[in-house]
C-alpha cells in the first residue's frame, strides 16, 4: 500500500464511520433513520432500531464463525435489510461486498469467487436462483441468507437461512453478550478495509476497489462542502447501492447530517416515489435529470396555448437571469423580484408535479452532463450542481460550489485533497479520499496508484486558475480519425443525449475519416411521437425502422451537428433495434451504453456506415 | 406475412379513448385475404376496444381502418356489417327469447334476396350439429358453448368476407374451446373467410391462426407469424405459461418475472 502524505481525517471525532454510527444511533435514537413502503404505506425505522438490527446481523455472523476480514456479500435491490446487513458486517470488521441485483449468475459467480465470500445475503427468489446456479463453484461460500421468502416458504436447505431467523439468533445473542459487537466496533481502525466496490468492468473482468474506513471518515467530514441539509430532511435511495455514489448518500452522508433515507417501492416507481417523498436532496445521474426534463417538455406540447406561452416566457426570463448569474453579474432589484413572482406563479406547480418543491440541493455526476440540461434547470430555479468522482475516490473528489457555478466544469476539488494534471492532461488526485487499491490485483493497483500516492483517474481535462476542474473524456475513449483529428466522443454524445427522443449514443470513428454513431431510442418518448404523428409501427424493431422515426433521429442529429466543428459532425447513424435492459451486457447497471461491447456487437452495422 | 396483395383489412394508428382514458394508443394491424390473424393480450389490453372500433361500435379518436382499400372508420356498425365485416361480440349476445333458427335468420336480415338462405342454414347446421337438434328452442336456453356456436353461425348468415371474433373461448371448457377453434379453422378453409380473432387463450389462438399480434396497455408490442411468436421467450413465459425456461430443481413455482423485451 502506498504511503499517502495525507493523514486520515476523523469524522466528528471518530476514526471509523462505525463508531460514528453508534454515537448517532444513541443521540438520535427515537428519530427516524429509514423509511420504506410496505403494502403501500410508508413505515419508519428509528436510528435505535437500525442499530439493533445491524447488531443482530453482526452478532449472528460472528456466531457463524466469521472473523475480521472475511467477506460477506449482499445481492439485493435497495431496501432497509441491505443496510442492516452492510452495517452489521462492517461494524464486525468483516468485509462487505455489494453485488448489482441486475447481475447475471456468471457475474455473481465471479465476485463470490474473487472476494472469497463466505456468507451471501440475497433479496428474494430471483436472486436466490442465481446463488443456487453457481454455489457449487464457490468453495468459500457457507451460508445464503434470504430476505424475502416469497415462493420459498418451508425451504429446507442446509446452506440457507432466512433473514428473520438470522436476526432472531442475533437478537438472542445481543441480550446476553452485546459487548461482542461493541468491542468489534472499538477494534476498528482507520486503515481497515470497510467494503469492496466492484467496478462495472466495461473492459475485462470487474475489479474490486477497496474502500478503507479513512476514505469514509474523510468523505463524511467533507459532506458540508456540497450538501446543506438538516436532520429530518428527506432523501430517496434509488440508484444501485453497490454504486459508490448511492452508497455514500444512503449509508454514510446521513451520519453527518441526519437525513431520513427513503426506499422506493421498486425500480419502476422511482418517479412516483420522488413525487411522494418530495426529497430535500437528489443525486441523480444525468439520465435521471434528462428524463424529468423530457417529461416536462413533452407534457407541455399537450398543454393549452396559454400555459405554453407562460412557460416559454418564464423560461426565457429565467435563462437570461441564470446567464447573468453565470457571468458573475447577478440581476437584482425589480427584475429579479418580478421573476421570483413569476416563478411562484408558474413554476411552483411544475416543481410540485415533479416532486422537487422541497429540493435544497440537486446534484449530478457519474457520467458526462449536457450543459444545456444544467442551463434548463437553472432557468426553472433549480441549481443542478455537477460533481466529479469515481469509485476510486470513494465518491466525489470535485464538486460545484453552490454560490459560484461554472457550467462546463465539475467544480473545485474537495478541501484537504490535491488535484493536478499528469501526462496527456490526465487528472490526478491525492488525498484521504483515495482508495486503498484493487482487491488481489497489486499490478493493477500500481497502474492506478503511483508511488507518491497519486490516483490516475484515466480522465483527461483541464484545471483553470481558480481551480475549476473540467473533464474532457476518458483518455482511452478519445477517437483519432484517419485525418489525425483528436475527438472526444463524450462531448458529442452529451449533446445527442439531450434530445428527449434519444436516451444514449455511442460515437464511432477511430481510424475512419468521418464520425458516425449508434443511438438508443427513448421508448416512451418516441412511442408518443409515433402516436402523435400517426406513424405506423408494431413492435420496437419496426418502430426503429419507421421512416418518420429515422427522419426524427436525423433531424435531432443535425441539430447537434450545427453546434459542432466540421470534423466532429456525425455523418451517418444507425438506431439500435432492440429494447435493452440493465441485464443486457450492452448496458451498465446505470443504463449507459458500453462503448466496447457496442463496437464489437454491432461491428457489422458499423462497417456498413463506412462503405469502402 | 404475405406482403404481395394489399391487406383486406388494414388498421393504421388507431386511437380510441373512453373520456379521458386512452384505451388503444396507435395500433397497426394488417389482415390479408384468407388468413387468420389473432390479437393476444391480458385483460384491459384494449383488444375488445380494438375490435369494437374496427366494427364501428365505437368511433376512433384518430387513425384509420381500411376495408378493401376503403376507409370505414367512424361508420356505423350496420353499414360496416352490410359491407361484409361482421363482429361476433364478446359474451355471445344471442337473442334469448328468439329460437335458434330465428337467431340465425337475424344474421341474414340485411340480405337483399332470400337466395341461398337454406343452403347457408344447412351449412351452418353441418358445422354445428348441436344447433340443428335445438332449432326450435330459445337461444337463452342453450349452453355457453352452443350460444357461442349460435353467435358465430348468426354472423356467418350475413356472408361476411371478414369475421371479427371477440374471445370465442370466454367461459368455455378446454374441450369446447378446441372444438370452436377447429370450426373457426374449417370456416376459414372452406369459405376463405378472413378472420381476426382476439383471445386471451394464447396457446389455442397461436396454434390456430397464421399471424399474431401481442397487445399490452393499448399498444402492439410484438408482431409476427404465429410460428415466430411461439418461439419468443417472452411469449412462452408470459402467454404460454412456461415459467422461465427449465423447471426449477426444487419443484417450486417461480415468483419472479423477467423483464419483457419481446426479442
Amino acid at each position: 500500500m502506498q504511503a499517502s502524505p495525507h493523514p486520515p481525517v476523523p469524522a466528528f471525532g471518530h476514526d471509523t464511520p462505525h463508531k460514528l454510527l453508534r454515537q448517532r444511533c444513541r443521540e438520535w435514537a427515537a428519530q427516524p433513520a429509514l423509511r420504506h413502503k410496505r403494502r403501500g404505506i410508508w413505515s419508519s425505522v428509528s436510528w435505535a432500531q437500525y442499530y439493533e438490527r445491524a447488531r443482530a446481523v453482526g452478532l449472528a455472523l460472528d456466531a457463524l464463525g466469521l472473523r475480521r476480514g472475511d467477506a460477506v456479500a449482499v445481492l439485493s435491490e435497495n431496501r432497509p435489510e441491505w443496510l442492516y446487513a452492510d452495517m452489521g458486517v462492517q461494524c464486525m470488521g468483516l468485509l462487505s461486498v455489494g453485488i448489482y441485483p441486475t447481475s447475471s449468475p456468471q457475474q455473481v459467480l465471479f465476485i463470490l469467487r474473487d472476494a472469497r465470500v463466505r456468507v451471501l445475503f440475497v433479496e428474494n427468489q430471483e436472486q436466490y436462483d442465481k446463488a443456487l446456479a453457481v454455489r457449487d463453484q464457490c468453495p468459500a461460500l457457507e451460508r445464503i441468507v434470504v430476505t424475502d421468502l416469497g415462493g420459498l416458504r418451508g425451504l429446507d436447505d442446509a446452506m440457507t437461512i432466512d433473514f428473520a431467523g438470522l436476526m432472531a439468533q442475533g437478537e438472542a445473542r445481543a441480550a446476553r453478550e452485546a459487548d461482542v459487537f461493541e468491542r468489534a466496533i472499538d477494534a476498528g481502525r482507520a486503515e481497515e478495509i470497510a467494503f469492496l466496490v466492484y467496478t462495472s468492468g466495461t473492459t475485462g473482468a470487474p475489479k474490486g476497489a477497496m474502500i478503507a474506513n479513512r476514505n469514509l471518515t474523510f468523505q463524511i467530514s467533507s459532506v458540508r462542502q456540497y450538501l446543506n441539509l438538516d436532520p429530518g430532511d428527506r432523501t430517496l435511495s434509488f440508484l444501485p447501492l453497490c454504486h459508490i455514489a448511492e452508497r455514500m448518500s444512503t449509508v454514510f452522508n446521513p451520519l453527518a447530517q441526519g437525513q431520513i433515507v427513503h426506499f422506493p417501492e421498486n425500480a419502476g416507481t422511482v418517479f412516483n416515489d420522488v413525487r411522494e417523498v418530495a426529497p430535500h436532496v437528489i443525486f441523480g445521474p444525468p439520465r435521471f435529470w434528462e428524463k424529468l426534463y423530457s417529461q416536462v417538455t413533452l407534457y407541455l406540447q399537450d398543454a393549452i396555448p396559454l400555459a405554453r406561452r407562460v412557460y416559454a416566457h418564464v423560461l426565457a426570463e429565467g435563462s437570461a437571469l441564470a446567464q447573468a448569474r453565470l457571468d458573475g453579474a447577478p440581476v437584482t432589484g425589480w427584475r429579479a423580484q418580478r421573476y421570483r413572482m413569476l416563478q411562484a406563479l408558474a413554476l411552483s406547480n411544475l416543481r410540485s408535479f415533479l416532486g422537487l418543491q422541497n429540493l435544497k440541493t440537486a446534484m449530478t455526476g457519474a457520467a458526462p452532463v449536457p450543459p444545456d440540461l444544467l442551463r434548463w434547470y437553472m432557468a426553472i430555479g433549480i441549481d443542478l450542481l455537477e460533481a466529479f468522482g469515481m469509485t476510486e475516490t470513494c465518491g466525489f473528489c470535485t464538486s460545484m460550489p453552490p454560490q459560484r457555478i461554472r457550467i462546463g466544469t465539475a467544480g473545485v476539488r474537495c478541501e484537504g485533497t490535491e488535484v493536478r494534471l499528469g501526462e496527456q492532461d490526465e487528472i490526478l488526485v491525492r488525498g484521504p479520499n483515495v482508495f486503498a487499491g484493487y482487491w488481489g490485483l497489486p499490478e493493477k493497483t500500481r497502474e492506478t496508484l503511483d508511488a507518491e500516492g497519486w490516483l490516475h483517474t484515466g480522465d483527461c481535462g483541464s484545471i483553470d486558475a481558480e481551480g475549476y476542474v473540467a473533464i474532457r473524456d476518458r483518455i482511452k475513449d478519445i477517437i483519432i480519425t484517419s485525418g489525425g483529428k483528436n475527438i472526444t466522443p463524450s462531448n458529442i454524445e452529451n449533446l445527442i443525449k439531450f434530445s428527449p427522443y434519444l436516451s444514449d449514443a455511442v460515437v464511432i470513428g477511430e481510424g475512419h475519416h468521418y464520425l458516425t454513431c449508434l443511438v438508443m431510442l427513448d421508448l416512451d418518448n418516441v412511442a408518443k411521437f409515433a402516436q402523435d404523428r400517426q406513424v405506423p409501427y408494431t413492435d420496437f424493431a419496426s418502430m426503429t425502422r419507421a421512416p418518420e422515426v429515422v427522419a426524427l433521429v436525423r433531424q435531432e442529429l443535425e441539430r447537434v451537428n450545427a453546434k459542432l466543428a466540421r470534423a466532429e459532425q456525425i455523418k451517418d447513424f444507425r438506431i439500435i433495434d432492440q429494447l435493452l435492459t440493465a441485464e443486457d451486457e450492452e448496458l451498465t447497471p446505470t443504463m449507459k451504453l458500453k462503448r466496447k461491447v457496442i463496437a464489437s456487437k454491432y461491428a457489422e452495422v458499423i462497417a456498413n456506415m463506412y462503405p469502402s | 406475412m404475405s406482403p404481395q396483395a394489399p391487406p383486406v383489412l388494414s388498421v393504421r394508428n388507431l386511437e380510441t379513448w373512453y373520456g379521458p382514458v386512452s384505451a388503444i394508443k396507435g395500433v397497426n394491424i394488417d389482415l390479408h385475404e384468407g388468413r387468420i390473424v389473432t390479437v393476444l393480450g391480458a385483460n384491459g389490453a384494449g383488444k375488445s376496444t380494438l375490435l369494437n372500433t374496427i366494427a364501428g361500435v365505437i368511433n376512433p379518436f384518430k387513425g384509420s381502418v381500411e376495408f378493401r382499400g376503403r376507409p370505414i372508420q367512424g361508420l356505423d356498425a350496420d353499414v360496416v356489417a352490410l359491407d361484409g365485416l361482421v363482429l361476433v361480440p364478446e359474451g355471445r349476445q344471442v337473442f334469448p327469447f328468439l329460437t335458434v333458427r330465428e337467431n340465425l335468420m337475424m344474421g341474414s336480415f340485411a340480405r337483399a334476396t332470400p337466395e341461398g338462405l337454406e343452403d347457408d342454414l344447412a351449412r351452418i347446421y353441418g358445422w354445428f350439429p348441436q344447433l340443428k337438434g335445438r332449432e326450435q328452442q330459445h337461444g337463452g336456453l342453450l349452453s355457453g358453448g352452443e350460444q357461442q356456436m349460435l353467435a358465430i353461425g348468426r354472423a356467418l348468415m350475413a356472408r361476411p368476407s371478414v369475421l371479427l371474433l371477440d374471445e370465442p373461448s370466454l367461459g368455455l371448457s378446454p374441450l369446447l374451446t378446441r372444438e370452436i377453434f377447429a370450426i373457426v379453422r374449417r370456416i376459414n378453409a372452406e369459405l376463405r373467410t378472413s378472420i381476426l380473432v382476439v383471445e386471451q387463450n394464447a396457446a389455442i389462438a397461436l396454434a390456430t391462426a397464421d399471424d399474431g399480434y401481442i397487445m399490452e396497455l393499448g399498444r402492439i408490442v410484438a408482431a409476427g407469424t404465429c410460428a415466430e411468436l411461439m418461439v419468443k421467450d417472452d411469449v412462452k413465459e408470459f402467454y404460454l405459461g412456461g415459467a422461465g425456461g427449465a423447471p426449477r430443481a426444487d419443484g417450486r413455482k417461480q415468483r419472479w418475472k423477467r423483464r419483457k423485451t419481446w426479442r
